[in-house]
């Protein structure tokens, strides 16, 4: 039959990876397809193939290159893969062992980004010095995103937990593709020329750099600029920055966290409310608590002068002040009211009409005003004295005024 | 309209309730004066927590007619989920 022994499947596999092994070119070679079955095992491998028109190749990237990754790969992307060619022994097949892979044509859109955003940041798009706050309480939020999928459901469900004080009107757009920027603008545009919003939220969710683009696109940063209602950009998840974020007024990393800045929580909303009640209420006592000790300072000095009226008046005040408090604070007050009539005992402890009934007297002139010297009198004047129980007037003998003074 | 005008309502009498507060808190003031901003501080506070409780959300969506070009909203209720 034959002459030669055969060889066994795996030989033949082993042998032809030697020989493939022994190549210079299939040992780095860099391949240049579109990306399908693109599967991440739960392992960290990616499995994929490439293809063109007319072929198709297996690919794998194991764990440690494919963590090196910078960006999420998709069915459809078109990749420039470098690595080697080797054969998977228990299949027979051979395969591109990935070691890196970015994606084709990205220079020229990164080129482009840097080229734009240096133009623009020249010509102050991106002074903070022109950025408008937002509004506290918006009364209706402008929304300009695709009307199906994931940011709009997230901005709506977020909105309505946090406040349903806002109403929301959406500009449905393209968020992607040839008329995506256009969209955008217009809807910008409609806002502003209609004023028909207090804010608008500006994104999509996340994606490849080729899916945000529009987002990087010079007329839609210029609408963003020109806009007289303050914007939130929300484009993507956490990591892009795009151009339209730059100009916007407040960047948000995603549409929720934009939901989430434009509105307060209705609950701390409500809490401050409340909050509002013991704040109005201890200023009140406070005021009143310095009328006290103003009210404690007057009967301490000035009350001698006239100390009957003043000290009708200070009853007066202070059945004032206790009514009025009572009436606006009710019970929270009270007590305040209490330590109120100490203050009014306090104040007929120190009254001058105590001090007479200790054998004071409180001596006037003709005019009714207190003596305090003998300086003003001579001989001969009129004087009325102030006894506890009653009144006496009397006529100056002699004057004699003390040496040590 | 009618939403609109509590709308504004609202912000005007928060914008009040911080000046009242912050008047309060400032200390200068007369008895009759704290009496005044304390009764008009806890009426605004009623107020805007009234209108906190009555807002519902409306969330709209606006429909370009193919032909006008003109734009009508309409309500965005039917999120598909």
């Amino acid at each position: 039959m034959y002459n030669r022994e055969p060889l066994s499947v795996t030989q033949v596999n082993l042998y032809i990876k030697q020989v493939l092994g022994r190549d210079d070119i299939l040992n780095n070679i860099l391949v240049k397809g579109e990306l399908s079955n693109f599967k991440a095992h739960s392992s960290g491998h990616m499995y994929m193939s490439l293809k063109d028109e007319t072929g198709v190749m297996r690919a794998v990237m194991f764990r440690s290159a494919a963590a090196r990754l910078a960006f999420r790969p998709e069915n459809g992307m078109k990749v420039i893969a470098r690595g080697r060619i080797s054969v998977y022994e228990r299949d027979g097949q051979y395969q591109l062992y990935i070691d890196h892979m970015e994606q084709d044509g990205i220079g020229d859109l990164h080129i482009a980004f840097e080229r734009l955003k240096k133009k623009l940041e020249a010509e102050g798009l991106f002074d903070p010095r022109h950025k408008k706050p937002l509004p506290k309480y918006p009364k209706t939020i402008g929304v300009v995103t695709a009307p199906t999928g994931a940011a709009i459901r997230d901005i709506l469900n977020i909105l309505s937990r946090r406040f349903s004080y806002s109403d929301v009107t959406l500009y449905p757009v393209l968020v992607q593709g040839e008329n995506s920027a256009k969209s955008i603008v217009e809807a910008i545009e409609y806002f502003n020329r209609t004023n028909s919003a207090d804010v608008l939220i500006v994104g999509r969710g996340g994606g490849s750099i080729e899916d945000l683009w529009s987002f990087n696109e010079e007329i839609v940063a210029r609408a963003i600029y020109a806009s007289h209602i303050p914007i939130v950009s929300a484009v993507g998840h956490e990591v892009d920055f795009t151009i339209s974020d730059f100009a916007a007024d407040l960047r948000a990393p995603t549409p929720s966290a934009a939901a989430e800045l434009v509105v307060p929580e209705q609950k701390e909303l409500r809490e401050k409310f409340n909050n509002v009640y013991s704040r109005l209420y201890t200023c009140a006592n406070r005021v009143t608590e310095r009328g006290r000790l103003r009210l404690k300072v007057f009967s301490e000095s000035g009350a001698l002068k006239n100390p009957m009226s003043k000290i009708d008046d200070s009853r007066i005040y202070l059945d004032t002040l206790s009514k009025a408090i009572e009436n606006a604070c009710a019970g929270a007050l009270n007590k305040k009211r209490n330590s109120l009539a100490v203050g009014a005992s306090k104040l007929e402890a120190l009254s001058p009409l105590s001090a007479l009934s200790r054998g004071f007297s409180l001596t006037r002139d003709k005019s009714g005003s207190v003596l305090k010297s003998v300086k003003s009198l001579t001989a001969g004047d009129t004087i009325g004295v102030t006894l506890s129980d009653g009144h006496v007037s009397a006529v100056v003998s002699d004057v004699k005024e003390n040496n040590i003074n | 309209m009618e939403a609109n005008n509590n709308k504004d309502l609202f912000e005007k009498n928060l914008k009040e309730l911080e000046t009242v507060v912050r008047e309060l808190e400032g200390g200068e003031v007369s008895l009759d004066r704290m009496l005044e901003l304390f009764e008009r501080g806890v009426s605004l506070t009623k107020q805007c927590t009234k209108a906190l409780d009555a807002a519902e959300q409306k969330i709209n969506i606006l429909i370009k007619n193919r032909d006008t070009g003109e734009m009508t909203e309409q309500s965005f209720a039917g999120m598909g989920e």
